[in-house]
């Protein structure tokens, strides 16, 4: 067993002697056939011969390989069908070169049994159409009766319309017959008695077809998928492989934090790792992009949105209906920008506009997921919003929350603390132990406390707010000075006091 | 990407109008009110600069010459035609009327009828290249508004708080002081109207509860027709009729909330003075924006102020210092309002015509001195939310008659506008008949970012 398995591990070099050795077969029965004088027969057979050989090898260790190392897979199974089908093709290529009576006999064979299909059906043919003529007949009794008084009734036109139905029933009765001589020349000339040549070569074409094809879904197997094309020229790769390729160009970035979450929650139970329907997976980025349901740039010829855009009830609506999870509205957004070839770097700095450090921040801060966003904003009067989609930074405003609800809010907003970097909190009349919870707010940079109640007390709890630039106490209780603020917070670049004494 | 191409697709694909909304590119606050019928952005396309927009609409469209353009060539040519527009214009050129020089730090030259606006000059940027669609004043103001030509379409004002929402539950979040033209929703739901207030007398008609009807029962009659709406809504799957509840909700909320946010009395003397309330020139912008500060403080988003009277075909020399003087003081007033409450720092102050006006002398036809409308180059001010200070921009050819330089038309205003709220107008769009309405119309148009420092 373990030498077997040994010797089928050889498959990856035995396959190499068939594949050089068919075309060049080929490649000499092409120069034969250009000049017949060359005398080139007993090369070609027996480099056929050879040919045969190293299939037959080959094929074996393949199976072996299949059998005893463990590969399996509907893409092995093609391979090794291909494979099998190549053997067989040398064969016959092989033996009908080494016999081209055999051919001969073959064709004759062929002929005479053409020939007397044909016969046959024409035979049958026939049949139903007297059958169908005799019952056209009687239906058209009255037709015929009516001609027949029209013969009598108007002669002349009666003449001229005969003269037509002759015409075409000629024209009729021509076509048939050179369809016949049609069918007889395809099986009596093409085929004719001493067409050996013809099924030689046939054979040798469809073996080398074949090897290659083979070839090529055993080089996917063992390089990968695009093991010719990875490097190919863009321009190329445009011009013959938009099609198949031009997944893997999509962001992988995005991919995974904007539509995996959405593929995950919807799709992975059937194409994933337990099912695998239509031989498709989703569950990770070089599945979705390997499988040819997506195209960059291309959402409309993207089958992933197609299928997700079908109605509801449609047979190849994904998920299907009443199974896994529907697709939000907003999910299919995400979907459609994705294949539209964003990148998540791209559309954050073509429109964010975020510097760099509050992005670096943005990847340390916890993040919000939609639903909880949402839910924060349930309450009455407070809103809050990410200050630039796609980063977990946030924009509250706490100053329209009825005083009722703002403990509430404040506990809402708790688990987001650090997330918040501009709080709107003017008009609020908060406890002092509210005040201190929202100087918790660690990495605030705009506090409005315009008309609050906040006191001179009070603002020692914003202290330690060392990213705060931008300050507003504008008619507050606060009896400081400009320049006393700015001792206690140094990195303020606006303060907002009163009338008189304000600073930007 | 073929946008439009792959709008038509998912059109055919889905019926469209459900995805509308999807398309924006856009994570939505599912909850914001319980039957919110539009999209309530949760996060911005841009880091937003400005929180809210006031816009000052001189409505008829301010003379570039008696204000900002001081073109030395008209000096020369005046009551003469230039043989550039022979042919083209009958009427001789118009020197600018009142004298100009250069004011604050940044020495922009400006006519000597905004003495106080002279003062906060150099908190503004001067755009000289406001281009338009259309030379007549209703099309003009649609395409101001709306982007587009035809009246029937949303209100810039309306756009905003589709994507944004009212952030105040008690208050509309677009709202219109001194006139009602182009405050429409259009197609988008119906309470996004701009409401239209009154700053002297009552602020909204018939807002007060009628005495023999009781607060419960006016209540109660709020609520059964929000359910109402509701229950039709919920057997029709229309869902645009929620709109009408939302409508009673907010002015059942406005009966309280609206006399205290316009009550001007809260204000110190020396602030009503500053604006300008104590003198009858002056009162009525005074009022207008001193209420409009006081409606953007309590959370109003999309406030419009409408100056109507610049069309001066004629009474340049009469008219004019009336209007001028009418907006100069009140307008210095709010910007410096504006700044002592650090709200000019997240407040976006627009002040712009439908279009500019022309350097020849109309008054010749109608009598006095007049210029016709020119929709190539028009006057805007800009202040807060990061706009320049002290700056212009945009440059005129040496008659001011057309744009040589950056234009700004109309749509790059409104985009520019949107971008300051953190909004990119692409991505804020209606599907409505097989077409998808954005605010800025149809057609290229850019975001003027150079106009942020
Ligand atoms: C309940 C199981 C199930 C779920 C959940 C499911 N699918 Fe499928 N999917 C199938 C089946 C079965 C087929 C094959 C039948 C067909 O083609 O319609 C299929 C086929 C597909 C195909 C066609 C593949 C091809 O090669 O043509 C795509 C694309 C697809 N699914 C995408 C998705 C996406 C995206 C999701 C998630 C939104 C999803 N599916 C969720 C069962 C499922």
């Amino acid at each position: 067993m373990n030498l077997l398995a040994f010797l089928s591990d050889f498959h990856p070099v035995a396959v190499h002697f068939p594949i050089a050795l068919l075309p060049t077969v080929a490649l000499l029965a092409l120069y034969q056939r250009l000049r017949p004088e060359a005398q080139l027969g007993s090369a070609i057979r027996s480099l056929l011969w050879l040919a045969l050989l190293a299939c037959v090898c080959a094929m074996l260790l393949g199976l072996g390989n299949r059998a005893f190392n463990g590969h399996g897979g509907e893409e092995v199974n093609s391979h090794a069908i291909l494979g099998i089908a190549t053997t067989v093709s040398v064969m016959l290529a092989a033996f009908l070169y080494q016999f081209p009576h055999w051919a001969l006999l073959l064709t004759r064979g062929l002929v005479r049994v053409s020939g007397l299909a044909l016969r046959i059906g024409w035979g049958v043919f026939r049949a139903l159409w007297i059958i169908v003529r005799a019952l056209l007949r009687f239906v058209l009794i009255p037709v015929r009766l009516l001609l027949w008084c029209s013969a009598r009734l108007l002669p002349k036109v009666h003449a001229g319309l005969e003269v037509r139905r002759q015409a075409f029933a000629l024209r009729a009765k021509q076509a048939a017959a050179r369809i016949r001589y049609r069918l007889h020349t395809v099986i009596f000339e093409y085929l004719r008695p001493d067409g050996s040549l013809w099924w030689q070569n046939g054979a040798l074409a469809t073996s080398v077809v074949l090897v290659l094809a083979t070839g090529l879904y055993g080089a996917n197997l063992s390089h990968g998928e695009d093991h010719l094309t990875r490097n190919m020229p863009q321009a190329l790769r445009t011009l013959l492989l938009e099609d198949q390729l031009s997944g893997s160009q999509l962001d992988q970035a995005y991919f995974e934090k904007e539509v995996q979450p959405v593929l995950r929650r919807s799709c992975v139970k059937c194409h994933g790792d337990q099912k695998q329907k239509k031989n498709l997976r989703l569950d990770s980025y070089a599945a979705v992009v390997g499988s040819g349901v997506v195209k960059y740039q291309n959402p409309e010829g993207s089958e992933l949105l197609r299928r997700l855009l079908l109605p509801r009830d449609h047979t190849a609506a994904m998920p299907p209906l009443h199974k896994g999870r529907p697709l939000q509205a907003d999910d299919i957004t995400v979907v459609v920008h994705w294949l539209q070839g964003h990148s998540l770097e791209s559309l954050v700095s073509q429109t964010g506009g975020l510097a760099p450090e509050l992005k670096a921040l943005a990847r340390q801060l916890p993040a919000i997921d939609e639903k909880r966003l949402s839910e924060l904003n349930t309450l009455e009067g407070l809103r809050v919003r990410r200050l630039v989609n796609n980063y977990d930074l946030l924009t509250v405003n706490l100053s329209h929350v009825a005083p009722i609800h703002i403990e509430a809010a404040l506990n809402r907003l708790a688990p987001y603390a650090v997330n918040v970097l501009y709080l709107d909190a003017s008009n609020l009349q908060l406890t002092a132990t509210q005040w201190q919870r929202l100087s918790g707010f660690g990495n605030l940079q705009r506090l409005n406390l315009k008309s609050s109640n906040i006191g001179t007390a009070e603002i020692q709890y914003f202290k330690p707010l060392a990213q705060l630039q931008w300050l507003n106490l504008f008619s507050t209780g606060v009896a400081l000075s400009v320049a006393e603020i700015r001792a206690m917070m140094p990195g303020l670049n606006n303060i907002y006091l009163s009338a008189a004494e304000s600073e930007s | 990407m073929k946008r439009r191409q792959l709008l038509q697709h998912l059109a055919l694909y889905s019926g469209g109008a459900a995805l509308g909304l999807n398309l924006l590119g856009q994570r939505v606050l599912a909850s914001a009110g319980a039957d919110a019928q539009y999209p309530i952005f949760s996060g911005h396309h841009f880091l937003p600069r400005a929180k809210r927009v006031l816009f000052i609409w001189q409505q008829g469209g301010m003379s570039p010459y008696e204000s900002f353009e001081n073109k030395s060539i008209l000096y020369r040519l005046n009551d003469t035609s230039p043989a550039k527009y022979k042919g083209q214009c009958s009427v001789a050129c118009l020197k600018p009327i009142y004298p100009f020089a250069p004011q604050g730090q940044s020495g922009i030259e400006m006519s000597d009828r905004f003495p106080h606006l002279a003062g906060v000059i150099d908190e503004m940027t001067v755009i000289k290249t406001l281009q338009n669609f259309a030379p007549a004043h209703p099309q003009a103001s649609n395409f101001l508004f709306t982007g587009e030509r035809l009246n029937d379409k949303p209100s810039l004002g309306a756009w905003v708080n589709y994507a944004l929402g009212s952030d105040n539950p008690h208050l509309p979040g677009f709202v219109s002081l001194g006139g009602a033209d182009n405050i429409s929703n259009g197609f988008l739901p119906s309470d996004l109207h701009g409401v239209y207030f009154e700053t002297e007398g009552n602020a909204l008609d018939f807002l007060e509860r009628p005495e023999r009807i009781s607060a419960a029962q006016q209540r109660s009659a709020v609520e059964q027709v929000a359910q109402l709406d509701r229950l039709y809504a919920g057997r029709s799957g229309d869902t645009k009729g929620l709109a009408h509840g939302n409508v009673f909700e907010l002015a059942h909320k406005m009966q309280s909330s609206i006399p205290a946010v316009l009550n001007l009395d809260d204000e110190p003397d020396y602030l009503r003075e500053d604006y300008g309330l104590n003198d009858d020139a002056t009162k009525t912008m005074g009022t207008n924006l001193l209420s409009a500060r006081r409606l953007l403080e309590s959370g109003i988003r999309f406030v419009r102020v409408t100056d109507p009277g610049w069309d001066h075909h004629s009474g340049l020399d009469t008219q004019f210092p009336v209007k001028a003087r009418g907006i100069d003081r009140p307008l210095s007033a709010l910007i410096r309002d504006l700044k002592q409450r650090g709200m000019l720092d997240d407040t976006l102050v627009v002040v712009a015509g439908e279009f500019g006006r022309t350097p020849f002398n109309e008054g010749k036809i109608i009598g006095g001195f007049g210029r016709g409308h020119n929709p190539d180059a028009g006057i805007v001010l800009l202040a807060g939310a990061g706009i320049r200070k002290g700056s212009v921009y945009g440059e005129t050819d040496e008659f001011g008659f057309d744009t040589v330089k950056d234009p700004v038309n109309v749509n790059d205003l409104n985009a520019t506008i949107l971008y300051a709220l953190g909004i990119d107008h692409m991505r804020l769009t209606y599907e409505l008949g097989g077409r998808t309405f954005k605010p800025t119309g149809v057609g290229e148009c850019r975001v003027v970012r150079e106009l942020f420092a």
